[in-house]
């Protein structure tokens, strides 16, 4: 595409000093950043130290995945003078397959990416990792749920029984 | 842009997750914000959340906390107990969603009760016999008289004191209710000990009932159980579901067309309307 040569370019520099180039669209994205672009317009580098590098390459890939998705719907919408119901469906769906195999990764990677998303302020991409991290917890008992964040357990066998036994329900066999 | 496009193909492959993953003592739980964990937990369900609690000391506060129980309550919760007949007190949220699961609140001057349902948090209520419109085909009046008895959640309970069938409607207003949920709703109802009308057994209860909501109505006419027990008993009414900005009214109805609830000593509790499972 031609307009995006013309497009404002932002460099997003991580903690461990990689430098990333994305389109203002892009980094607009992140509503921490866009706040900063609304304080200062002329602003073309920004430093993030609380993000690694292969996190926010992933957050970036997120965003322009986003971004494009969206750019798509309007040309479409604009092409058509009017939204077609079924292809706007099939959209939302493919960016719903996008965003599930996105989430194919490992509980570190997971949380990197909340800690991430809610630092930069992506609110889809934040939605999207705490609720995978919900669906990790869904219907586990609590040894399976320390099995697959990594969690010590570090309650006393007394404790267990006490935190058991005011909610007994909780810990009955489902019917 | 190329520099961005060949630093996102090793993106997935984490650099720095990959160092402290060899460490293998941290979650990578304890890193988020107790508000993120509290969002996560809040996704999950009420029994999820007890089983958070148990995994480890400083995960049980934030699964016990109230921002996390906050979400599991209805959002007009502070309007419901302010219509509760006895002040509710509670310590926390989360105690104040077991108490509400474990004990049915009496609300709007006892007409109804109202509690949580455990698994779900959605709310339940009972429409007391008070709130009911209970008829009688034969007789015009003094077929009813009102008893207290002690496993009732309501001050008290009508009896049936004359032959006749049992036509019974109940009401409530659909903004009352959890949205997108199916609803059951059970006729409660016993038979007095002493009940001794003569009614033949082989005779079975057959109703009829409708469920009448966003003026649809839905009638079903079956044959239930011809014993009526002297223990509490439900007959169902039949199954709704509230859509999300579902408004109006759910006109409950229960008439009997043959059957054993014909004689005198029935006692009816009210309607339940719980979340069907």
């Amino acid at each position: 595409m031609a307009r995006s040569s013309t497009e404002n370019m932002i460099t997003l520099m991580s903690s461990d000093g990689e430098e990333f180039m994305v389109t203002e669209k892009v980094a607009r994205e992140c509503t921490t950043i866009r706040n900063m672009l609304e304080d200062d317009c002329v602003i073309t580098n920004i430093p993030l130290p609380n993000v690694t590098s292969d996190i926010l390459s992933m957050v970036i890939e997120y965003c322009m995945e986003h971004v494009a998705a969206a750019e798509k719907a309007a040309a479409e919408t604009a092409e058509k003078g009017s939204s077609s119901a079924p292809a706007a469906a099939k959209a939302n769906k493919d960016l719903e397959e996008w965003d599930k195999a996105f989430m194919n990764v490992d509980v570190y990677t997971l949380c990197d990416l909340i800690l991430a998303a809610n630092y930069l302020n992506v609110s889809g991409l934040l939605d999207l990792t705490i609720q995978t991290a919900a669906n990790l917890i869904k219907g586990k008992s609590p040894e399976q749920i320390r099995k697959t964040f990594h969690i010590q357990n570090d309650l006393s066998l007394e404790e267990e029984e006490k935190i058991r036994s005011q909610t007994p329900w909780a810990f009955e066999k489902s019917e | 842009m190329k520099r961005v496009s060949k630093q996102l193909k090793q993106g997935k492959m984490g650099g720095a997750s990959k160092k402290r993953r060899m460490k293998g003592v941290f979650s990578p739980i304890n890193s988020l914000p107790p508000e993120c964990v509290s969002h996560i937990i809040s996704l999950t369900s009420p029994r999820d959340a007890c089983m958070f609690s148990l995994t480890s000391t400083g995960f049980r506060s934030v699964a016990d906390s109230d921002d996390t129980w906050l979400h599991f309550l209805p959002s007009d919760i502070d309007s419901i107990l302010s219509r509760a007949v006895d002040p509710v007190v509670f310590s926390s949220k989360k105690d104040l969603f077991v108490k509400l699961c474990e004990q049915p609140v009496l609300i709007d001057e006892g007409k109804l009760s109202f509690e949580l349902d455990i698994s779900s948090g959605k709310k339940s209520y009972m429409i007391s016999a008070r709130a009911l419109d209970i008829a009688c085909d034969t007789e015009p009046r003094n077929y009813l008289r009102w008893i207290s008895l002690p496993d009732s959640r309501f001050v008290d309970v009508a009896e049936k004191t004359a032959m006749c069938f049992l036509n019974v409607v109940g009401k409530i207003d659909s903004e009352l209710l959890s949205r997108e949920t199916r609803y059951a709703a059970y006729l409660v109802y016993k038979v007095k000990e002493t009940s001794n009308d003569l009614v033949p057994p082989q005779y079975p209860i057959v109703l009829c009932t409708s469920v009448t909501i966003n003026r649809h109505k839905t009638i079903k006419e079956f044959a239930c159980n011809d014993e009526i027990p002297q223990e509490w008993w439900e007959a169902e009414i039949g199954e709704f579901y509230i859509e999300n900005g579902e408004e109006g009214e759910i006109k409950l109805m229960l008439a009997e067309i043959c059957g054993a609830f014909y004689r005198t000593g029935l006692i009816i509790q009210g309607i339940d309307i719980r979340p069907k499972h």
